[in-house]
């Protein structure tokens, strides 16, 4: 399988939580700070990573640490550049 | 009592199945109340006549084929590029055909759900992105028919996808209570328009009569409908999201 790039997941998150600022989500920003982040968003996000990259996450780990970084631990660090 | 609770002035409506019937008279309606319309349908003809009867506003319309999912997000995108956000949806497209269970083959399900389910359920998936619609808040309205809940010879597609809105709008309105978007449905019996006129001819004499007799009020007019819907999509329903409203004449209480 092709490794994912960090970029282009980045800018999957912020897709599927509509976040329109350009500048505001690294690896490391709290996912469930942000405004645009609801009761809805772990299911939008999980949902998101089994459509597109085929990988199945528990919501309840994602939960823990809402981070992108956590969530590509959650994925498995060896599926990306 | 704020005596604009129940306008819709400078609301931005988008209407599905807008050229003719219930659709049509919604147009009509929404734009004397104040409103923007945005009109969709197949037929140009009678979308052209539709759009000549609305009071003067803001208006755009589109000849489109609501099943072809792919066109939706296009026409979605070019009104609010031209009229601005969306904060009113009505979903009055719909197909009906009197077929009995032996002639309902797979194929007259998936036509009739497209039209009658689907395609709405696309639009609201459309609408409800954030860069499409009003961040004060919104309503979505399917226009689903008492035929959803209750039965008639013949009609096993239509009451089924039918049926399919009144269950849909339920776990959308929970799904866009975070957007401020609230999602209802009307449920009308036989209301007087082209398209029941064709299904009530094709009846024999004796049910059409067993049909009006059924509707203690009388049948249906496209205005009772639309009235009841520009109730739903005005802030003096700010409380309701996920209802199923029953609009029938009496015909569901006997």
């Amino acid at each position: 399988m092709e490794k994912i790039k960090k970029e282009e997941f980045v800018q999957d998150i912020k897709e599927v939580l509509e976040v329109e600022d350009d500048n505001k989500i690294t690896l490391d920003t709290n996912l469930a700070d942000l405004e645009e982040y609801d009761s809805l968003s772990v299911l939008v996000i999980v949902t998101m990573i089994d459509k597109k990259y085929g990988k199945q996450i528990s919501s309840s780990d994602f939960e823990k640490n809402t981070t992108i970084k956590s969530l590509m631990e959650l994925i498995g660090k060896e599926y990306f550049e | 009592m704020n005596k604009n609770l129940f306008n819709l002035k400078n609301k931005n409506i988008f209407i599905t199945g807008a050229s003719s019937g219930i659709g049509r008279q919604c147009a009509i309606t929404f734009s004397q109340l104040g409103a923007n319309i945005i009109l969709v349908a197949r037929n140009k003809e009678r979308l052209e006549q539709t759009f000549n009867k609305l009071k003067k506003g803001n208006h755009i319309f589109f000849v489109q084929d609501i099943t072809e999912y792919d066109k939706l997000e296009e026409i979605v995108n070019i009104s609010v590029e031209k009229i601005g956000k969306i904060s009113g949806f009505v979903h009055s497209a719909g197909v009906d055909k009197l077929l009995p269970l032996k002639f309902t083959e797979p194929v007259i399900y998936e036509e009739m759900f497209a039209t009658n389910a689907i395609s709405g359920f696309e639009f609201a998936r459309i609408i409800s992105k954030k860069k499409y619609i009003d961040r004060e808040g919104a309503s979505f309205v399917f226009i689903s028919s008492i035929m959803g809940i209750l039965g008639q010879i013949g009609k096993i597609a239509y009451c089924s996808s039918k049926g399919a809105i009144i269950s849909g709008i339920k776990a959308m309105a929970l799904e866009l209570v975070s957007k401020k978007i609230r999602v209802n449905s009307i449920l009308p019996a036989v209301v007087e328009t082209e398209m029941s006129k064709q299904v009530l001819g094709n009846l024999s004499k004796e049910s059409r009569e067993e049909i009006l007799n059924m509707h203690p009020l009388g049948l249906g007019k496209p205005e009772d409908i639309a009235n009841t819907c520009a109730f739903l999509l005005s802030d003096a329903s700010r409380w309701i999201t996920g209802t199923n409203l029953i609009v029938d004449g009496g015909y569901s209480a006997k």
